[in-house]
């Protein structure tokens, strides 16, 4: 017989070593999440994934699934929460979804709908944030940053390895595919052999 | 709290430069630094990372002088840098000089194994504030599969309003050492860290000699004391983060990465410093465990409560005639703390710094123990000349600063606070900001990563709680939600069209109108 844990009641296998998220992932259970990606070691950052263990709040994510853990996903209470700490994440960076050519593709907007979330709740920071177009191949638009990257994972129960920024050096074709946050924006050169920053051209790689 | 506003104003016209600048000759920049730990001396700075003590107008005319003449520190007078240890009131741990080495012949004599049942009878929990106890964390770490085990001493007394741990380690280090060593043959670890903030450079010297005095008389080194234990203790220098008080983030700082705290489980005491079984301990823990291997637990689990034995050395600063340090067995009332340090008109007392509680003058007769009043030993007095919401805007905007910027909630949500204590103590709140106040509160609370987070909304929550009302005072008696200053947004207009006549102004609501 192999272990369990139960989210919202829901009985649910797991294998030692896995995460809770890890044993909902595979049970086909969904807890919201934005720095969690199972290619890259956890993060435990954006703090969407938080569920009720035993009563405490942990993060999914980061957290060992253990033999009889009471989990609670869908509660109210982790519900309203989630869709602030959501508009926390929009109201800090510039996210204007209406312009945006990733709307429709783009994880944080579909968080975003999952949790109902219809405004902004908190003032906007509008901060003044660059567009780094100095590469020839790749370019950087930090507006749509939410910050899920710039930290090198630490989890030491794994060989301890960078993100988003060892990936890139191993394999910079899966990276241009995998960057979650669509912050990286690659594009080929056009035809005429012209160079230039062309934010909205993902066309090239998808 | 000293006069620094009008201070830092004298100090930036002398030497003609702005607040957060540099001086057009790149000779001298001037900036704000949070607390460096000398709240019993201030008003306080730091000049090329040395602490400035005691400041006035005729200590910056002379420091200005300095400057502009180009003297190289090691030319200016000391008294500029004297630092004072200012101790009122001894105890317990304070009272005895435990003689060096005394601490380790005594345990080696009574047997590694029976010293850690000393500290464990004796009670010993963790002085940093959390309170755990001391004998079972390094119990786990000594039972721990990897034989590779680090020592660290957590010197980097980042809680505003916190300074006994300087003067520890200026008058009490061979303890301190001592109490590390001792953890060290217990644990069975070969390396030690002392993590000294870095606005403690001052002390760097002094305890970087005290060290190689220790292996010149086999207290550290190879066969220590020809018991065959090998330990050796290095200090590293903080670079000023906060966070970095945190044991997780002050690992990774430790091994040379940013301050950011670790996901857990695992803890250190499992995964540490190098991914090895860690201990990390505050100063005043380890000064404690060198008395009891001295004395045994009886002479430390006597004095206290039954959930809190010993004493705490308190850090007190603030309003009162006696600004140092104070050790009380826990249990000690708030009143006859006061009462010692010469405090009257007392308005309330902040108790474990802004991560702590504000107690108001209807409580002082709680008391000092994990189980009522906790405290890593920040004390500050504020009298009823001050203003409550001007320590909670002051604290507010620390906690947005020292976020390390990991999680959301706390990232997002301290700056948030940020901006909604400033809405309603610059008089813009509406009738519904306190309670959106409160409720982000209980959002960075809940959902922060680490300590920082979990704790950065205390100020707020702890006086909304007692002072409901003066919240309430300072919001506007209107329906709707002013999202700016009106009149303050025409600023750039004004100056723009060169007009300043009523006719440019613009009231925020209706009633400001009549």
């Amino acid at each position: 017989m192999s272990k369990t844990i139960t989210i919202d009641g829901k009985v649910i296998p797991f294998e030692d070593g896995q995460t809770i998220m890890d044993a909902a992932m595979a049970a086909g259970v969904y807890i919201p999440h934005l720095c969690h990606q199972p290619e890259f070691t956890p993060h435990g950052s954006c703090k969407l994934c938080t569920v009720k263990v035993n009563g405490r709040n942990c993060s999914a994510c980061t957290y060992p699934a253990m033999d009889g853990q009471e989990v609670l996903n869908e509660t109210q209470e982790l519900i309203d929460d989630r869709k602030r700490i959501t508009q926390m994440l929009f109201v800090e960076g510039n996210h204007l979804c209406p312009g945006c050519e990733k709307t429709g593709n783009c994880q944080l907007q579909a968080v975003a709908y999952h949790l109902n979330m219809l405004d902004n709740h908190f003032p906007a920071f509008y901060p003044e944030r660059e567009v780094d177009a100095s590469h020839p191949e790749v370019m950087i638009d930090h507006n749509r940053c939410i910050f899920l990257h710039a930290v090198h994972s630490r989890q030491p129960r794994k060989r301890r390895q960078g993100r988003v920024c060892d990936q890139w050096a191993r394999h910079p074709q899966a990276f241009d595919r995998k960057c979650r946050k669509r912050l990286v924006e690659r594009y080929r050169h056009g035809s005429d052999g012209s160079r230039g920053a062309h934010l909205s051209d993902r066309r090239n790689f998808d | 709290m000293l006069g620094k506003k009008s201070l830092l104003d004298y100090l930036a016209k002398t030497l003609d430069v702005a607040v957060g600048e540099v001086r057009e000759d790149g000779v001298v920049s001037l900036d704000n630094t949070s607390c460096t730990g000398m709240c019993d001396q201030g008003p306080a700075g730091l000049v090329n990372g040395l602490a400035l003590t005691r400041l006035d107008q005729s200590g910056i005319d002379k420091i200005a002088e300095l400057i502009n003449q180009q003297k190289p520190l090691g030319e200016w007078p000391e008294e500029l840098f004297q630092v004072d240890d200012n101790i009122y009131k001894s105890g317990l741990l304070l009272n005895q000089q435990v003689e060096q080495g005394a601490a380790l012949r005594s345990a080696f004599k009574r047997g590694i194994r029976e010293t850690l049942k000393e500290i464990d009878y004796s009670g010993l929990r963790g002085r940093g504030g959390a309170g755990f106890k001391t004998a079972i964390k390094w119990q786990f770490c000594s039972e721990e599969q990897q034989t590779e085990r680090y020592v660290v001493c957590n010197a980097d007394e980042g809680e505003p309003g916190t300074f006994k741990d300087r003067v520890l380690l200026s008058s009490y280090a061979d303890q301190v050492f001592e109490g590390m060593t001792v953890c060290a043959a217990i644990i069975g670890a070969k390396q030690g860290f002392l993590y000294l903030r870095g606005e403690y450079l001052h002390l760097y010297d002094k305890l970087r000699s005290i060290l190689d005095q220790r292996r010149q008389n086999s207290l550290l080194g190879i066969n220590i004391l020809g018991a065959g234990l090998d330990f050796d203790i290095e200090i590293c220098l903080g670079a000023g983060a906060y966070i970095c008080g945190e044991e997780s983030a002050l690992i990774e700082s430790l091994e040379g990465k940013a301050g950011i705290p670790r996901n857990r489980p695992p803890y250190p005491v499992t995964q540490g410093y190098l991914g090895k079984p860690t201990v990390v301990n505050n100063v005043e823990t380890f000064l404690a465990a060198a008395g009891i291997a001295v004395n045994g637990s009886d002479w430390f689990a006597s004095i206290g409560t039954e959930k809190s034995k010993g004493t705490k050395i308190l850090s007190i600063s603030g309003d009162c005639a006696r600004p140092g340090i104070y050790e009380y067995p826990f249990g000690t009332t708030i009143q006859s703390i006061l009462n010692d340090c010469g405090a009257d008109d007392v308005l309330g007392v902040q108790v474990g710094g802004p991560s702590g509680t504000f107690i108001s003058n209807q409580e002082f007769d709680r008391k000092l123990a994990f189980e009522d009043l906790a405290t890593g030993g920040s004390f500050i007095i504020f009298n009823s000349s001050r203003n409550i919401l001007d320590m909670v805007h002051n604290f507010a905007h620390f906690f947005a600063h020292e976020s390390c910027g990991f999680c959301t909630p706390c990232r997002v949500g301290t700056s948030l606070l940020q901006k909604q204590i400033d809405k309603i103590v610059e008089g813009h709140g509406s009738a519904g900001d306190v309670v959106a106040l409160e409720e982000l509160c209980q959002l960075v609370k809940n959902y922060s990563h680490c300590g920082l987070g979990q704790t950065a909304a205390n100020p707020i929550l702890t006086t909304l709680e007692r002072y409901p009302d003066l919240y309430q005072s300072r919001l506007k008696e209107i329906s709707f939600e002013p999202g700016f200053d009106l009149d303050g947004a025409l600023e750039t207009a004004r100056r723009m069209a060169n007009r300043n006549d009523a006719g440019a102004h613009l009231a925020q609501t209706e009633s400001e109108h009549e």
